[in-house]
């Protein structure tokens, strides 16, 4: 461990837990790495059911972290997801808490 | 953003894009203009100097109606390091210079034409940023004007990479479909 910036347990409660779960930190790379994505596509990336997506989009949309909105592309109407600034900054937030601490806990 | 996310948001993007655009429509499409091109030669029909290239129309559609419902539909925001005015600002320099060269030379336009196709289809490959495209890209002209200048380009070699292609275009697209079968259509539920 280093020794100008030891590992303080407490960071760790700082850490955002809509974004800690495994499941909705997945969703949030995906729509990190495109503009917007359908259901299916964040569905078939992140290899997740239906359900488990369904439920963890909403409690992402619930933060203000996600939009959803129902859209018609080529006359099919696709549900819709993109990141909201508050969700790229609580992604790079959550990225900078938890880093520091997985690098000490490698030195 | 920091920097190692933003460098795994940029691999993941790239891995993505890959993903949606490994369907084997492109291949089947590049070896479809390469059967075409090769039948022009053999035969020198107009039809097929055409034929090569009406098809790429058919992606678009192709695409909507087999890759989209089955792995989804996603907009990927470009991360290209050289902005789409100055790409195309450079296509039509190299395109007005093909044709000038083609015009005022005397080599005839066979020559300053693949240097331009080189040119553009390098352009398109910046623009796109995937690996297949700019393989082909590099791969179809330096094929003509090896071929050319070796003076080895017969009609039958053309049909036949064209041929080698499109199988692998075919095989790709079965694997694609198998990859990613139909879901039935489900309610999201999200209002």
């Amino acid at each position: 461990m280093k020794e100008d910036h030891p590992l303080d347990p407490r960071e760790i409660s700082g850490l955002d837990r809509v974004v800690h779960s495994p499941t909705r930190l997945k969703i949030m790379l995906v729509l990190m790495s495109v503009e917007e994505a359908d259901f299916t596509f964040i569905s078939r990336t992140a290899d997740l059911t239906r359900g488990n997506l369904s439920a963890n989009l909403a409690k992402l949309e619930g933060a203000g972290y996600i939009n959803i909105e129902k859209k018609f592309i080529e006359r099919i109407p696709k549900t819709i997801a993109s990141i909201t600034p508050a969700g790229k900054k609580a992604l790079e937030d959550y990225s900078s808490t938890l880093g520091p601490i997985l690098d000490s806990l490698r030195k | 953003m920091n920097d190692k996310l933003s460098e795994q948001t940029k691999q993941l993007r790239k891995q993505y894009a890959r993903t949606f655009h490994n369907d084997g429509l492109l291949d089947f499409f590049v070896g479809w203009g390469l059967v075409s091109a090769g039948i022009y030669l053999l035969t020198s029909l107009t039809i097929f100097s055409f034929a090569g290239w009406m098809p790429i129309l058919l992606i678009a559609p192709l695409k909507k109606q087999f890759v989209i419902p089955r792995f989804g539909y996603a907009k990927f925001n470009k991360s290209a390091a050289i902005s789409r005015p100055i790409l195309i600002g450079a296509g039509a320099v190299i395109l007005i210079g093909a044709l000038l060269v083609a015009f005022l030379g005397s080599q005839g336009f066979r020559v300053p034409l693949i240097v331009a196709l080189l040119g553009l289809a390098l352009l398109f490959a910046l623009d796109k940023g995937f690996n297949r495209v700019t393989v082909y890209a590099i791969f179809i002209p330096v094929f003509f004007i090896i071929g050319f200048g070796l003076n080895v380009l017969t009609p039958a070699l053309v049909i036949l990479v064209g041929a080698v292609l499109m199988a692998l275009g075919i095989h790709l697209f079965v694997k694609f479909l198998q990859k990613y079968p139909l879901e039935p259509e489900e309610e999201d539920g999200l209002s």
